[in-house]
């Protein structure tokens, strides 16, 4: 493992006397191909955060596009005199605004749904681990019977039911994937649990919250992390297939996913900017969250540490 | 280069092989029903007209000529006569005979669970006797002068080969009596019919010994399978790959006008609808469509050019009414203004909305070619001629759903998109959208919007009911150019029926988008 033998150099010179903060950027930045992908993830981050201001057109308000200048290839000049740097789709909608707007989409629903799945996931996991017995039976055979089911069946079945809508899309994928981080969260926290400050606290009577989530929770968090970074790259991916079948976010306001569907019908005809471009976007993304996710674990997990 | 030039050779080799052995693949997007009583859709129609034979037939601009009837007329204002031909050889030996018919046209209305019936074709029939062998007579409660157009659809199947036989025992190939241009070979549901010249058929025998349809569903594995050889001719081409066909070679793309119109059905009814608020998203207290000049301003906001050259690569034509060239009723003088934004602001202004108001625009995106896009299209042009609109696409099932809601009060759509297809020869738009709802009569069926004008309704009545063509035809023209003026609905364009060939092959296409393999032929003859 080349990633570990370079971080064991760098970090072995480097940890001792610093704080487990410290030590846990230090280790990180070790590694240059992470490095590299946290900038481009904050980059796209920032795009995705600045895009009304930073997109040349918004492509989600209709009197702004312009039928006419459908169609167009890359770098080409519309009729209003505006250059359409990465084309346009047959609507008019210049793509390089419509990714921008799109990597927002992609990003909220992302980062959103893996949030409030972290929420109710780890939560579940540590009653389930700090229970046991019933509770945990229950929980977990729930979250059995959900890991069998592919995840883009439940969320299609969710969605059809929901109908479209950004905020439907979130509600499923949470719905998809609090299992995986219940499923971390009790596994970290049976280790813990067993462990003496969980002994001392509760011969200190302290109370059952607290003692899940003061004490806990952060002892479970590292691997609850790299869970919740890979989820948001395949939330972002889920997202789009869920537009790319039609089932997502409305045709007016696309994600990445709508807009590669969108361009895929042109993709023998030769127009092959308009899913093209936005695949990039969504490939770009989703590495640079990988990259970062897969260093993460490697920092943060215990027994990948020589 | 190489691979290219190989392409060519092999694409050129079955192409004359597959003519030399006279049998033609076609590429299907309909999986055929074998009953030709069951599940009215034109892909159905277009595969019985191979194996069996209807009364009357239309020609290629859609007008109804005898075909099983070599003569029809009629004796008064309520019966028509059909005089069978004496020459139509069954199966088994015998004539076609007037009892067939009687027997067909009851089958045809009592199809248990038949999700399309084709009892629409058989409205206001209330008694069909068979008078001698050769001669039927049919009544109707009222004139109807398109009855011969009326039967152009509904297949004639012989009494004796099928009596009793539900729609389940069609899947055999064996003894379902076909008597037309072909027979049944052999039948695999969901993926393929082979047909075998009927050296028996009454009339001009097909150049094709041998056809084969193969269902292929997907627009792109249809397209991919006509670029690969491994079939002959494919129908239904997506618009989007017309011109990447058209600069092939080896294949030729045969189009032709169809009677299928793009349309905006808008809501007539009073009170409150959540499709139509103002600013803030709150509905609106009164109905603004009720008021014509914003219905003009809808309408000028349209550019109707902009939607056949961009959405649909040119492969439609404008409409300009409601009825097409070739239709009764069209009026050759109405034009349609180029659109106008400005004047639909003004216009706006003038029925006191200077800033427009919020408007849903509902469509299908799984049913029309390019339904989806049509509809962006359109909330595009409403947004730069001052409306606030919102575009809704929804599988065609739930917008079904949404138009025709849970009571005629509570529908909330405000624009619905709708493609009338299978006209035939007078507009059916008239008394099935700009008709008010009349459930005894039938009139008004996708009026879902609930528009009624009485002065239009008696215009509307009187010509569907008037035989003499040429009367009828003034009183179409008539209500056409009413509804244009009232602007009751919005016409946006006619589809064109796009098929496409290896390019030693002609082909006629359909206006009813049926596709007829007897029209398909190789060049050199």
């Amino acid at each position: 493992m080349a990633a570990t033998s370079i971080r064991s150099i760098f970090g072995g010179r480097k940890g001792g006397e610093q704080t487990p903060f410290r030590r846990f950027v230090a280790e990180f930045a070790a590694s240059k191909l992470a490095v590299l992908g946290l900038v481009v993830l904050s980059m796209i981050g920032l795009i995705a955060i600045f895009a009304p201001w930073l997109a040349p057109q918004n492509p989600y308000d209709l009197a702004q596009l312009d039928i006419m200048d459908g169609m167009l290839e890359p770098a080409t000049t519309g009729g209003s005199g505006f250059t359409y740097w990465l084309g346009t789709d047959e609507q008019g909608r210049d793509m390089l605004s419509a990714i921008m707007y799109g990597l927002r989409i992609s990003l909220f629903v992302g980062a959103g749904s893996a949030v409030l799945a972290f929420v109710v996931g780890a939560t579940l996991g540590l009653v389930a681990a700090y229970f046991g017995g019933k509770t945990d039976a229950l929980i977990m055979r729930w979250v059995d019977l959900q890991l069998s089911f592919p995840s883009i069946l439940v969320a299609l079945l969710i969605l059809a039911l929901l109908g479209r809508g950004v905020m439907n899309v979130v509600m499923a994928l949470v719905i998809v994937e609090w299992a995986y981080y219940a499923r971390t969260a009790r596994a970290a926290a049976l280790v813990e649990r067993s462990r003496e400050y969980v002994e001392a606290a509760q011969c200190l009577a302290l109370p059952t919250r607290r003692i899940v989530f003061r004490h806990l929770l952060p002892n479970c968090l590292p691997p609850l992390i790299v869970i919740a970074t890979m989820q948001v790259a395949s939330a972002i991916a889920l997202e789009a297939t869920l537009s790319f079948l039609g089932l997502g976010v409305p045709v007016t306001e696309p994600s990445l996913g709508l807009l590669i569907s969108n361009g895929y019908q042109y993709m023998l005809s030769g127009n092959y900017w308009i899913s093209f471009y936005p695949g990039v976007a969504l490939l770009v993304t989703i590495v640079a969250i990988n990259l970062v996710g897969d260093h993460l674990r490697d920092v943060l997990n215990p027994r990948l540490k020589s | 280069m190489k691979i290219a030039s190989l392409l060519v050779a092999v694409g050129l080799l079955t192409g004359v092989t597959s003519a030399q052995s006279q049998e033609l693949v076609v590429g299907s997007q309909g999986d055929p029903s074998l009953d030709p009583h069951y599940m009215y859709i034109g892909t159905n129609v277009a595969f019985w007209r191979h194996i069996y034979g209807s009364l009357t037939m239309h020609d290629d601009k859609g007008s109804p000529v005898p075909d099983l009837a070599e003569s029809y007329r009629l004796v008064d204002d309520h019966t028509w006569e059909f005089k069978l031909r004496p020459d139509v050889k069954l199966e088994d030996g015998s004539m076609l005979s007037a009892d067939d018919v009687v027997y067909s046209l009851d089958r045809a209305k009592s199809i248990p669970g038949n999700p399309s019936p084709y009892t629409v074709r058989l409205e206001s029939i209330t008694d069909v006797k068979a008078v001698d062998p050769t001669t039927v007579r049919i009544t109707t409660d009222k004139a109807n002068p398109y009855l011969p157009g009326n039967l152009v659809d509904i297949a004639i199947l012989p009494r004796k080969a099928t009596e009793g036989k539900a729609t389940g025992d069609f899947t055999s190939q064996a003894g379902i009596g076909e008597y037309g241009r072909y027979r049944v070979s052999s039948f695999a549901p969901g993926d393929r019919v082979v047909l075998d010249r009927n050296e028996d058929y009454w009339g001009e025998k097909p150049y094709w010994k041998r056809v084969t349809f193969r269902v292929m569903p997907n627009d792109a594995s249809r397209v991919a399978a006509l670029l690969a050889g491994d079939v002959d001719l494919v129908d239904f081409v997506p618009p989007t790959d017309v011109k990447k066909l058209r600069e092939n070679p080896n294949v030729a793309v045969h189009d032709g006008p169809s009677t299928r119109m793009m349309v905006l059905l808008l809501n007539y009814r009073d009170g409150q609808i959540a499709g139509l608020t103002d600013a803030g998203g709150k509905p609106l207290d009164k109905n603004p469509l009720k008021d014509v000049r914003v219905r003009k301003a809808l309408s000028k906001a349209m550019d109707r050019q902009a939607l056949v050259d961009r959405i649909m690569d040119g492969t439609a034509d404008v409409a300009t009414q409601i009825a097409m060239p070739g239709m009764e009723g069209y009026d050759p003088d109405l034009k349609i203004d180029n659109a106008d934004p400005q004047g639909a602001k003004a216009l706006l202004a003038e029925a006191g909305y200077p800033n427009g108001f919020g408007i849903n625009i509902a469509c299908s995106n799984n049913r029309y070619p390019n339904d989806a896009r049509i509809c962006q299209a359109v909330g595009q042009m409403l947004a730069r001629g001052g409306f606030q609109p919102k575009v809704e696409t929804l599988p065609m099932s739930v917008l079904m759903t949404s138009l025709v809601g849970s009571a005629p009060d509570k529908r909330d759509f405000a624009i619905g998109m709708l493609g009338l297809g299978a006209q035939g020869t007078h507009p059916i738009a008239l008394p099935t959208m700009v008709h008010s709802v009349d459930k005894a009569s039938g009139r008004g069926a996708y009026n879902f919007g609930g528009y009624s004008n009485p002065e239009l309704d008696g215009v509307i009545d009187k010509a569907v009911g008037t035989l003499d063509s040429t009367a009828r035809n003034d009183l179409m023209r008539t209500a056409v150019d009413r509804a244009t003026e009232e602007v009751v609905v919005l016409p946006l364009l006619f589809q064109r029926v796009l098929t496409a060939s290896k390019s030693d092959l002609t082909y006629t296409t359909d206006p009813t988008e049926e596709t007829l393999t007897w029209r398909a032929k190789p060049k050199a003859q």
